[in-house]
Order: structure tokens, then C-alpha cells, then sequence
């Protein structure tokens, strides 16, 4: 069971990426100010996030879905926007880079979670 | 009755179980340890929503399921019927709770807080229908701490709260606010999903609601 919710987790989290990624290649060009381009690259990716999320959780689960979903769509967004504002970026471009981000994303949420998981002290 | 917040819940009630499939499913071996502290004198369950915690339930207790929402009872009727134990349903507000002072042993909550529009009041109700020494268990998801997670969820916040919980509840600093000892805090996932138990204390001069 556990490799089912790890496999949701990956193909979640990646196709978000992918998709905000795809998104933020069409929505932003070298016209635009690259740190004007990052934060609506960073809103875009994280609704999308959350939205993708909020369909996977039907079958993957709620917080381990959407938490590491918000923040990959939230950081590939970010990337591929700002990078479109400094060269172009082919849709093909931004998907690739979009899906890498929210993996190193979802790794990284893995990491905070073996580090915050666990008894607390009261 | 906070009728608006009634509604809100009414209206989730169709979509519910869909929705909720998938976190019940992850959360099984969580929830089955965390209802396995069920006693055997009076327990209350807050925010039985469709009855989808009845099947983690320890057989044979004594429980009392209340939610604001008429509709999500409606749902959970089959599940309380197929119960083993002796279960009753009934619909009442949190904030306005018709049970008497100290008569409850244990009261259950499962991603109730994150969704009760004054979460202090709510407890502050709980505490009052708690016997001194009365037990609170509550299964949560908060806020966290720790940026960037702490920041996604202040931001997405406002849009969850019109379909359903906040994601960014303080409910350690609730319990303790609403006169509760914290007993055991044991995070599930980061700092978001987590297991709180508390107590009333005991002492006669905390009594009064």
C-alpha cells in the first residue's frame, strides 16, 4: 500500500510541475522583467498545484498530496518564468524543467517530513 | 445554530465521501491506532461528517456522534446502524453544545478544528461537557511552522475556508487557550497532520464553563 501512495505522490507532484511549467513557458517572454516574471510564475504554479492536487486526493490522499504539490508548482513556476524572461523557452523546455523542479521539490518535502515527524515534547 | 455554517456543510455533504477516500485510505493505520484509545465509559464523537471514522471504531463502546450538518447524518446512518457498539446520532453546533456539565468521559475530534468558525468557543464546550480528568483526542491538520509550507498555507487559506477548513489553524494554541493540559503531541506528517491529546484538569475551581 505504501508504494501505491509513493507512486501517487511522483506522478502528482511531477505532472504538476509539468504542467506549470508548460503554463509558464506560453505566459511569459523575454519582454518581461525577470523578477516581475517570478511571482505570478510562483501564484500560477501553486493553484495549479493545488488544483491537480485536490483531484489527485480522491485517491492518494489530502496533505502528503497537496503540500508537496503546492510547493513543486509553486518552485517550477517560479523557475521556467524566470527563466523565460531571460532566454526563450520551448513548451518542451518548460515541461522538462517544470517536472525536475517538483521532484527536487517532493524530495525535499520528504526530508522536512522524516525531520519534523514524530513525539513532541508538551 | 450557526445556520451558514450548517449550510456549508449540507452542501459538502454529496461530494463527501468521494473526496474523502483518499486521505482515509492513507490515514487507515493512523486512525485505527489513534480510536483504539476509545474507553468504555461515555465518549463523545464531534463532527461524525458521513461516518467515514466508524469503521476504524473499537466494537462494543458507547458513543454519542454529533454534527452540525443534518445531511452528512443522513449519510452516516447506514454506518452507525452496522455499528457494533451502542452509537447514537444527533445534530448540534460546537459552539452550543445541549449536553450537561461533566458528563462526557472522552471526546473524539477528526479534522474538526481546522473547520469550526471560533475553534476556542467549540473547546471551551468541550472542556465544560468533559468529567474533570476527561480526555480530548483529536486527529488535525494545522498549520505549519516551518516556511515555505507556512507560507502556501497562508496563502491558500482564504480560498479553502469557503470550501471547507482552514489550512492554517493554530490548534495546539486553541486546546491550551480553551483551559486544556496537553498531554501528547505526535506530528503524522511535518508539523501539519498531527495527534493532540489533552485533559481537563481536574481540580473543582475549573468546572465553571
Amino acid at each position: 500500500m505504501k508504494l501505491f501512495f509513493l507512486f501517487g505522490d511522483l506522478v502528482t507532484v511531477t505532472t504538476v510541475g509539468a504542467a506549470s511549467g508548460t503554463l509558464c513557458s506560453l505566459c511569459f517572454s523575454e519582454s518581461w522583467p525577470m523578477l516581475l516574471a517570478m511571482f505570478p510564475g510562483m501564484a500560477i504554479g501553486m493553484f495549479v498545484g493545488f488544483g491537480l492536487a485536490s483531484v489527485a486526493a480522491m485517491w492518494f490522499g489530502a496533505f502528503e498530496v497537496s503540500v508537496p504539490s503546492m510547493l513543486g508548482g509553486m518552485l517550477a513556476g517560479m523557475a521556467v518564468s524566470m527563466a523565460a524572461a531571460m532566454r526563450p523557452v520551448t513548451v518542451g523546455e518548460g515541461l522538462q524543467i517544470g517536472m525536475a523542479v517538483a521532484f527536487v521539490s517532493l524530495l525535499f518535502t520528504y526530508v522536512a517530513d522524516a525531520f519534523l515527524r514524530g513525539e513532541q515534547k508538551v | 445554530m450557526d445556520e451558514q455554517n450548517r449550510d456549508k456543510w449540507n452542501r459538502a455533504a454529496g461530494g463527501y465521501d468521494l473526496f474523502s477516500a483518499g486521505p482515509e485510505r492513507r490515514w487507515a493505520d493512523y486512525k485505527c491506532d489513534f480510536f483504539g484509545q476509545m474507553g468504555d465509559g461515555a465518549i463523545l464523537f464531534l463532527a461524525v461528517g458521513t461516518g467515514l471514522d466508524i469503521q476504524f471504531f473499537p466494537a462494543g463502546k458507547k458513543i454519542l456522534g454529533v454534527d452540525i450538518s443534518d445531511k452528512m447524518l443522513e449519510q452516516a446512518r447506514p454506518r452507525v446502524d452496522a455499528y457494533s457498539g451502542e452509537m447514537t446520532l444527533r445534530q448540534m453546533d460546537v459552539h452550543d453544545l445541549d449536553l450537561p456539565d461533566a458528563s462526557i468521559d472522552q471526546v473524539f475530534t477528526s479534522c474538526t478544528f481546522c473547520s469550526v468558525p471560533d475553534p476556542v468557543r467549540g473547546l471551551e464546550q468541550l472542556r465544560r461537557v468533559l468529567k474533570p480528568g476527561g480526555e480530548l483526542h483529536m486527529f488535525e491538520h494545522t498549520g505549519s511552522r516551518w516556511h515555505p509550507f507556512r507560507l502556501m498555507m497562508n496563502v491558500m487559506t482564504p480560498i479553502t475556508r469557503k470550501l471547507g477548513p482552514e489550512m492554517n489553524r493554530d490548534t495546539v494554541g486553541n486546546v491550551q487557550k480553551a483551559g486544556f493540559r496537553l498531554r501528547r503531541l505526535r506530528h503524522l506528517y511535518l508539523d501539519v497532520l498531527k495527534v493532540i491529546q489533552a485533559e481537563k484538569p481536574g481540580d473543582f475551581l475549573s468546572d465553571s464553563s
